[in-house]
């Protein structure tokens, strides 16, 4: 596989082994207490009798005991579905000297987050969002199936602006309920709009978000006078970076903080990695186990 | 104006940092960037720095260039005046000098004189010209010292010579003959036409009509501080009659204070007199010299302009006049004849009454008489003259001297003078009677009006009549109008004709008070003769004109010897003779040649030219220049001022300013500004402020001797403080009083001590009473260790002070001090005295925790960080729990009872059953 060789598999392999641990145990386990009442034989909860509920649901001590109705609730078990959600508007393609590209980053985070839900026996799948014609591989079990969403990615070359007003849309035609979502992207746009986009997808589904930049992006080292050509839209800006850095800096600090309150507010996990640090770390990181 | 003028052509160059900077645009290193969103929102917040910062460092690179272009052209910032139109400042100067060498440019300043520096200014002018310029040279005083063949051009080595050989003189000072003779001589000179006046400018020499000058020169002129100036103006001499030696009377004007004044007589000093402003006349009297002769000078006390503080003099005081009264017989000097009035107005015991001495002799005796010596002769009482003696006195009238002829009172006869009646202004004729009373005297013959009166008492009881002869003059007419009194000229003298006699047999005219000065007009008219006292000498400059009287010898010459000795021989025409030689005051010498007869006179500044007012002329016809930077103020007036060291010193500093905008911007580090503004705002006291910036200060309160038992101990509770909690605390403690207006801001207080401090009065207890209302907590500390202390008694008291009913009680386990931030289950500190804490309660918080363990105690460390004090009797485990015991405190006084409320529990339970908690 291009995203994930022999090293990376295996750092996966440990890593499943750690999240199966009772602390990060329903997170992506695919043993999970779900929320759906189902007829386990784990009990959930007590609730009063209604009319048209299953009389062999009544706990019959308990009427014994008070007097009155209440019906034992069973946890039902189900498989997830995970989605990784990934931007493929032409900013993703930039990569600074000496680094890799933040397409290419996103990629093996992606494709590692399907892996760990693949081997949690959960279903993944892969959607890329951009201008060009969307790629999609619809979620599947088996950790065999982790070799075509590399195929897939390693197909698509990133381009184009991100859609944000018609990716809610497009992701939710493709994406199931009851399921979880990671979309990565380098979130450099409208803060609100990407957003918006984002959040639209929480409809009955848990969402996850990171942010991949570079570290030119992050610390605008650039010296002497020059030309900026943006991979997104092709425009350039003449900029004079020595007298720019700070409010840049700035602006990067204002957006992330931006995304982490926002996101926050919206029960979405977000963090923001750059492509200077190993993808493994910052998985780890991003799950809690670092 | 510009030196280099084609250097102008390059200022199009200064468009090259404009190109440069739109070339260098084209030229941008092309990088590629992912998304350019974060980019455009920092240009918007930096454009508008940027902006004007940009525009600024292209100014200042543009403003680079032209100030260089600029001064390569070499501008030149030049006086209006001087030049022609279209002129280059290359072109050749045209110099006209004028000294002045009037007497107020002797005047000193700082030691040297006003024409010394004046001369110097005159050499460092002449020092400016360049090849190609000319120069011209005079110098000046009351007239223009100009040769007679008028002005020329010289160089500069015989202008410079010319310059250096002046001399200042003794006259005054006109400035209208130099401006009206410059104008004519500049208004035909080529290039750059400049005059320069190396004067003091005073005012007194712009005193004739101004001068209309021309346009187009370019006039320079010195510039001095104004002076008071003191000088003696006039010393005059008065004769008492009756009173040896003469009185000198001295002005001085100018006076700024008292000054003294020495007088010298000859080569002797005399006296001392004393002016002072206000009263600038004195009098000094001079004691008799024998000769009439007084020469010598009055000096002030000298001040900066010395040579008109001395003042020559030189009197010649002639001795009284004689007249000869000659009578006929003895009983003319007996009363009530005339010769016995005449006496006693000649020879009175109390003095003469007229300035004439009188000898009286009898006509007989006439050649005993020596004529010469007398002024007038007057022959009283007379009829008939013997004709020698007629013609002696006609001699006598005709060189000069004056005859009085009175006639007798005999009838019938008329007088006959002989030959001297010839001469005589009138002839007289009969006696006969007067008829009323009064006299008319000639206008201005006598006196005003009070005289008329006096005259219109005076009557005769007869007179001879008298016909006038032509050309004689009418001194008095009776009330009638016949003519009682004329003079007439004869010769070099005068013969006058009374138509009376001087006796009382006559009238009462002897009797009367103005019979003396009757006497005295009539003989000085008939017989004028040499005044006096008379003042040999007159101002510098003037010629000393010499004249011999007629009763004296006159030379053939006179040798006159300047003060400074030269002589030089004059001759003498007509017993006259000049001198021209008159250029310094002092006293010139006059000798007879032959003849040895000598007289000294008197040759002084002239005070009418006011030469010695030195107050500046306020608007002289030139630009001033100061002598101290003369030559530079000089070489910019007529060059004009190079601007080229202005545009290098503007280049610089644009080039300064492109330098520094140039530079990176960059923040200023946050830390040590941080560091450096505390630093500044502790330096200085301020009132405590707890809360610095949203961050939590100990404050710790300062009360006793023992108020600070561990002063490291509050800096390493914060340091914990901020390392386990999410508290923003300011890592240094700020110590306060009650009396500090700070009190107030912090939520917590901590008074530590082991020795009761001193008694809060009620002013203190309110004010802890309202910082305890208001919410503060106060946290007390007994660090004595000991079961009793006077601590703890100072504290109990001064609790139950605040509030009746107010006691401290035990704080429970179950409190939120002790699961504030730990959960504790005991009280701890480096002694255990009491099992709990104790409060004092405000609603439902503690406002005072106040343990008697000494919590602070278990903090204490060595400099190697290790503890000071055993924690007893539970050792580390109890240190430790006391050090969390202090962080509890801390956090209870920041956050009450929120761990006892527990809101946000059943929110916190359902979203962990949801699994939607990371």
């Amino acid at each position: 596989m291009r995203y994930l060789d022999a090293l990376a598999l295996a750092k996966l392999r440990r890593l499943s082994l750690h999240i199966k641990r009772p602390k990060v145990e329903g997170l992506l386990s695919g043993a999970r207490a779900s929320a759906l009442k189902g007829s386990s034989q784990e009990f959930a909860e007590y609730r009063a009798y209604a009319p048209g509920d299953d009389p062999r649901r009544l706990d019959w001590k308990v009427l014994a005991r008070t007097d009155r109705y209440y019906v034992r609730e069973r946890q039902a078990e189900s498989m997830m579905a995970f989605y990784a959600l990934l931007d493929g508007s032409g900013s993703m393609g930039y990569a600074s000297e000496g680094r890799e590209r933040k397409w290419d980053y996103a990629c093996r985070l992606g494709l590692a987050f399907a892996y760990l839900a693949m081997a949690a026996k959960d279903a993944a799948g892969i959607g890329v969002f951009g201008t060009r014609p969307a790629a999609f591989h619809p979620p599947r079990q088996g950790l065999e199936h982790l070799s075509r969403l590399d195929e897939l990615l390693a197909r698509f070359e990133p381009g184009g602006t991100f859609p944000t007003g018609s990716f809610p849309s497009e992701a939710a035609s493709r994406v199931a309920e009851r399921s979880h979502v990671l979309f990565i992207s380098d979130f450099l746009g409208n803060p609100e709009d990407f957003f918006r986009a984002v959040r639209a997808l929480k409809m009955r589904r848990g969402v996850w978000a990171i942010q991949i930049l570079d570290p030119a992006e992050r610390d605008f080292d650039f010296r002497g006078p020059l030309l900026l050509e943006s991979l997104e839209d092709r425009s350039a800006l003449s900029v004079e970076p020595a007298g720019l850095r700070e409010e840049y800096r700035s602006e990067l600090a204002r957006l992330v903080r931006y995304y982490q309150a926002a996101f926050s507010d919206s029960q979405i996990r977000f963090g923001v990695y750059f492509t200077d640090e190993p993808w493994d770390r910052a998985l780890s990181r991003f799950l809690g186990l670092a | 104006m510009w030196e280099r003028p084609w250097a102008l052509w390059a200022l199009p160059l200064a468009i090259v940092p404009v190109l440069i900077h739109w070339l260098s645009r084209r030229s941008l290193r092309r990088v590629p960037f992912g998304d350019l969103y974060l980019v455009r929102q920092a240009l918007s917040r930096a454009r508008r720095a940027s902006r004007w910062r940009d525009a600024a460092l292209l100014a200042s690179r543009i403003a680079v260039f032209l100030a260089l272009l600029l001064s390569c052209a070499a501008p030149v910032a030049r006086a209006p005046g001087g030049a022609r139109r279209g002129s280059k400042p290359s072109e050749s100067l045209s110099l006209l000098v004028w000294l002045d060498s009037s007497y107020s440019m002797r005047c000193q300043e700082s030691g040297e004189s006003r024409f010394k520096l004046a001369k110097r200014a005159g050499r460092e002018a002449l020092a400016t010209l360049r090849p190609g310029d000319r120069v011209a040279f005079a110098s000046f005083s009351d007239r223009v010292d100009a040769p007679a063949s008028g002005f020329r051009w010289m160089g500069r080595e015989e202008a410079a010579a010319a310059l250096a050989s002046a001399r200042p003189g003794f006259s005054g000072t006109d400035f209208a003959a130099p401006l009206a003779a410059g104008d004519v001589f500049l208004s035909s000179a080529p290039g750059r036409r400049v005059e320069l006046f190396l004067t003091d400018g005073a005012a007194h020499g712009f005193r004739g009509k101004p001068v209309p000058l021309g346009s187009g020169i370019l006039r320079l002129g010195l510039q001095w501080p104004e002076k008071p100036n003191a000088y003696l103006a006039r010393a005059v001499a008065q004769v008492s009659p009756g009173a040896p030696g003469i009185r000198l009377r001295l002005e001085a004007r100018g006076l700024d204070r008292p000054r003294n004044v020495k007088i010298w007589l000859g080569g002797r000093p005399v006296g001392r007199a004393r002016v002072a402003p206000g009263s600038s006349w004195t009098e000094v009297t001079l004691p008799e010299e024998p000769s009439g002769l007084y020469s010598g000078r009055v000096v002030l006390a000298p001040d900066d302009l010395v040579v008109d503080d001395e003042r020559w003099f030189s009197f010649k005081v002639s001795p009284r006049p004689r007249v000869l009264c000659l009578y006929r017989d003895a009983s003319f000097l007996r009363a009530p004849a005339g010769g016995y009035f005449l006496k006693r107005l000649c020879g009175a015991a109390e003095g003469p009454l007229i300035g004439y001495d009188c000898d009286f002799l009898d006509i007989a005796s006439i050649e005993k008489a020596s004529l010469p010596d007398y002024r007038a002769v007057l022959l009283a009482d007379w009829s008939v003259l013997p004709a020698q003696d007629s013609e002696r006195l006609a001699r006598f009238a005709l060189a000069g001297g004056g005859v009085w002829i009175f006639p007798s009172h005999e009838s019938g006869s008329e007088p006959d003078l002989g030959r001297l009646g010839e001469l005589a202004g009138a002839q007289l004729g009969p006696l006969v009677a007067a008829e009323a009373r009064g006299v008319a005297a000639a206008p201005g013959f006598l006196f005003g009006e009070s005289g008329s009166f006096e005259l219109s008492r005076v009557f005769f009881s007869a007179y001879r009549l008298m016909t006038v002869k032509p050309g004689a003059r009418v001194l008095l007419r009776s009330a009638s109008g016949y003519p009682l009194e004329c003079v007439g000229k004869a010769g070099a003298g005068a013969v006058a004709v009374s138509a009376f006699g001087l006796g009382s047999r006559w009238g009462n005219l002897a009797l009367k008070p103005f019979f003396a000065p009757w006497i005295e007009r009539s003989l000085k008219l008939m017989a004028p003769g040499p005044p006096r006292l008379q003042a040999l000498g007159g101002p510098v400059g003037r010629p000393l004109e010499i004249s011999w009287e007629r009763r004296v010898a006159a030379p053939l010459a006179a040798l006159v010897t300047d003060p400074q000795g030269r002589a030089l021989k004059i001759w003498a025409r007509d017993r006259r003779a000049n001198f021209d030689g008159t250029h310094r005051p002092g006293l010139y010498r006059v000798e007879d040649v032959p003849g040895g007869h000598d007289r000294l006179y008197a040759v002084n500044l002239d005070p009418a030219s006011g030469e010695s007012d030195l107050k500046p002329e306020p608007s002289p016809p030139w630009k001033t220049l100061s002598p101290e930077s003369f030559q530079r103020d000089f070489d910019q007036a007529v060059r004009g001022r190079p601007l080229s060291g202005v545009l290098l010193a503007l280049a610089a500093l644009a080039l300064g300013l492109e330098m520094l905008l140039s530079l990176p911007r960059r923040a200023l580090p946050a830390k040590p500004f941080l560091a450096l503004l505390l630093a500044a705002l502790t330096a200085f006291p301020h009132p405590a402020v707890a809360q610095e910036d949203g961050r939590f200060t100990l404050t710790q309160w300062r009360l006793g001797d023992s108020w600070d038992p561990y002063p490291e101990v509050p800096g390493l509770i914060l340091r914990d403080l901020d390392l386990t909690t999410s508290v923003l605390t300011s890592p240094v403690r700020r110590v306060i009083t009650l009396e500090d207006s700070g009190f107030f801001f912090s939520p917590l207080i901590l008074l530590a001590g082991k020795d009761a401090p001193p008694s809060l009065g009620k002013k203190d207890l309110a004010k802890l009473r309202d910082f305890l209302d208001a919410g503060g907590m106060l946290w007390i500390e007994d660090v004595s260790g000991l079961p009793e202390s006077p601590f703890d008694r100072w504290v109990r008291m001064t609790l139950a002070s605040l509030r009746p009913g107010d006691s401290l009680a035990p704080i429970p386990l179950s409190n939120a001090v002790f699961k504030s931030f730990y959960l504790l289950r005991r009280p701890a500190g480096r002694a255990l005295v009491e099992p709990e804490i104790w409060g004092l309660a405000r609603g439902r918080r503690w406002s005072v925790v106040y343990s008697r363990n000494d919590i602070l105690g278990a903090w204490a460390v060595d400099p190697l960080g290790k503890p000071l004090y055993l924690c007893a009797p539970g050792g580390e485990q109890q240190r430790l729990e006391a050090r969390r015991l202090a962080i509890n405190i801390i956090l209870y006084a920041l956050t009450g009872n929120y761990k006892s409320d527990a809101v946000h529990q059943p929110y916190l339970m359902r979203k962990m059953r949801e699994g939607t908690l990371p």
